[in-house]
C-alpha cells in the first residue's frame, strides 16, 4: 500500500502487534523530542519561552529555531547545537522495533526493503509549475497517491497529462467531488470526471458491474478519492498530528458551483482514452 | 478454528460497506448491521450486540474517532477495528490508546482484513 506509516505496515502484515505498535510509536516520541522541548531541557529557555514561540508559530510559517532567533530567545549558536542534538539522539522506528526485540534485523531490512520499493515515487516527471508551487509537496504526494492507487485498479492505466492555466470547463456530463482537509491550512482537493469514467472506475474498483446504479458509482467514485487523499495525507503528518479531512462532497455543473472553483491549481489527468481533472483549492 | 464472528459495518460509503461485507463473509463471519454514521451505529451496536465493529473514521455528522470514544464509554468490552483511508502515526496512536483492536489503512485486502479479524476472539458462554 502507498505511502503508509513503516509501523501502520508492519502491524498489517502481522508483524507487530497493536501493544508493540504503541510502544514502539511512544519510544519514538521519546527519541525524537521537538526542539522546543530540548531547549528547555538543555536550559536554553524556560517553558513559558517555549509557549511564546509555538504561538507566534501558529500565527506565521517560521520554524521553532528561526522564530526563537528572531525574537531574541536564542541565539543562532544556541539553535544549531540543538539541530546536532537532535540529529544524534534521533532514532528510526525500524531501530526501535529492533532494539526491543519486537523483529530481528534481518527480518527489519527485508521489510524495508519492500515497503521502500512501494513508497518510491511513481511520478516520473513533475512539471516544473509544480516544482515551484508553494503546497508542492501535497499536491506531488496527492498525485502519487493517485497514481499508486489507480496502479489497483484493473485496466486503468492514470498518469499527469499536463498543468492546465484554468480551471477546465465543466459540461453537463460531469460531477465534481471534492474533499477539504487541513495541511495545515485550509484546502479542498478533488476531481471533476465524466460519468463514462466513472462507470468504469467503480465497475473495476468494486468488481460489479455498478455502470447502472448511479448511485453507487457516485459513491464508489467519491469513496475511492476519500483513500487517496487518506492515503496522501498520512504521509504528509507527523509525530502526534491527527489528520482532519471532511468527507467527500458531490457537485453538479447545474448546481452553479463556478465561481467556488476559481483560484485554484488544476491539472488534468489521462485514464485511458479519458481524461480527469484534478484540482487544489487554497483558502 | 474460532467460531464466526457477528460483525457491524459501519462507513458512510456504501461501496465500502460492499466491500468489508463481502471479505468478511468470504472469511466465514456474518454480517449483522450497516450503518452509515456514528449515531446510527451506536443505536445498532445496543441492538445488535455484534462481536466486532468495523468502524470508518471519515463521515458525516457523528465522525469515526467520536463513535470510538462514545461507544468504549458505553461499553469498555467493545471490539472495534478502525477501516480508514486515513493512517498518520497520530491518527493510529489515538485510535488503538482510545481501545480500538486493530487498524486497517484503506484500501485493505482479505489478508488484512483476516488478520484483524483474528484479534478478536468470541468469547465461550456467548457462542452459540
Amino acid at each position: 500500500m502507498s505511502n503508509q506509516f513503516f509501523g501502520q505496515y508492519l502491524l498489517e502484515k502481522g508483524l507487530l502487534s497493536t501493544q508493540q505498535l504503541l510502544i514502539a510509536i511512544k519510544l519514538q516520541k521519546e527519541a525524537n523530542p521537538p526542539l522546543g522541548e530540548l531547549a528547555i531541557r538543555e536550559g536554553f529557555i524556560d517553558k513559558s519561552a517555549a509557549s511564546r514561540i509555538n504561538s507566534e508559530q501558529q500565527r506565521t510559517d517560521m520554524r521553532f529555531g528561526e522564530l526563537a532567533i528572531s525574537l531574541q530567545l536564542m541565539t543562532e549558536q544556541q539553535v544549531s547545537l540543538l539541530f546536532h542534538t537532535q540529529k544524534e539522539i534521533k532514532k528510526f522506528f525500524g531501530e526501535i522495533v529492533v532494539e526491543q526485540g519486537f523483529m530481528t534485523q534481518s527480518s527489519l531490512s527485508e521489510q524495508l526493503e519492500t515497503h521502500g520499493a512501494l513508497k518510491k515515487l511513481s511520478l516520473d516527471h513533475i512539471d516544473s509549475s509544480i516544482k515551484q508551487h508553494v503546497y508542492c509537496e501535497q499536491i506531488t504526494q496527492t498525485l502519487d497517491a493517485i497514481i499508486k492507487n489507480f496502479t489497483r485498479i484493473p485496466k486503468i492505466h492514470v498518469q499527469v497529462s499536463q498543468v492546465e492555466p484554468q480551471q477546465p470547463e465543466l459540461l453537463p456530463d460531469h460531477v465534481i467531488i471534492s474533499q477539504t482537509a487541513q495541511i495545515p491550512d485550509q484546502v479542498k482537493i478533488g476531481w471533476v470526471m465524466d460519468r463514462p469514467l466513472m462507470k468504469q472506475l467503480a465497475t473495476n474498483f468494486l468488481g460489479i458491474d455498478a455502470s447502472d446504479n448511479e448511485a453507487l458509482y457516485i459513491d464508489a467514485t467519491s469513496e475511492f478519492l476519500n483513500i487517496i487523499l487518506g492515503n496522501a495525507l498520512a504521509s504528509n503528518h507527523s509525530g502526534d498530528d491527527q489528520t482532519h479531512l471532511e468527507p467527500p462532497l458531490i457537485e453538479l455543473p447545474e448546481d452553479n458551483i463556478q465561481g467556488s472553483y476559481d483560484n485554484g491549481f488544476y491539472l488534468s489527468m489521462s485514464a485511458g482514452q479519458d481524461m480527469f481533472s484534478v484540482f487544489f483549492i487554497y483558502d | 478454528m474460532s467460531s464466526p464472528l457477528q460483525v457491524l459495518i459501519v462507513d458512510d460509503s456504501l461501496s465500502m460497506r460492499v466491500i468489508a461485507k463481502t471479505f468478511v463473509t468470504a472469511l466465514g463471519h456474518e454480517v449483522v448491521g450497516e450503518a452509515a454514521d456514528g449515531k446510527e451505529a451506536i443505536k445498532q451496536y445496543f441492538q445488535l450486540k455484534p462481536d466486532l465493529v468495523m468502524l470508518d473514521l471519515v463521515m458525516p455528522r457523528f465522525d469515526g474517532k467520536k463513535t470510538l470514544k462514545k461507544l468504549r464509554e458505553l461499553d469498555p468490552e467493545a471490539n472495534i477495528v478502525i477501516c480508514s483511508s486515513l493512517g498518520s502515526e497520530g491518527d493510529i496512536e489515538f485510535c488503538l490508546n482510545a481501545g480500538a483492536k486493530f487498524y486497517l489503512q484503506k484500501p485493505f485486502e482479505l489478508a488484512g482484513v483476516e488478520n484483524a479479524l483474528a484479534q478478536i476472539t468470541r468469547p465461550l458462554e456467548s457462542q452459540t
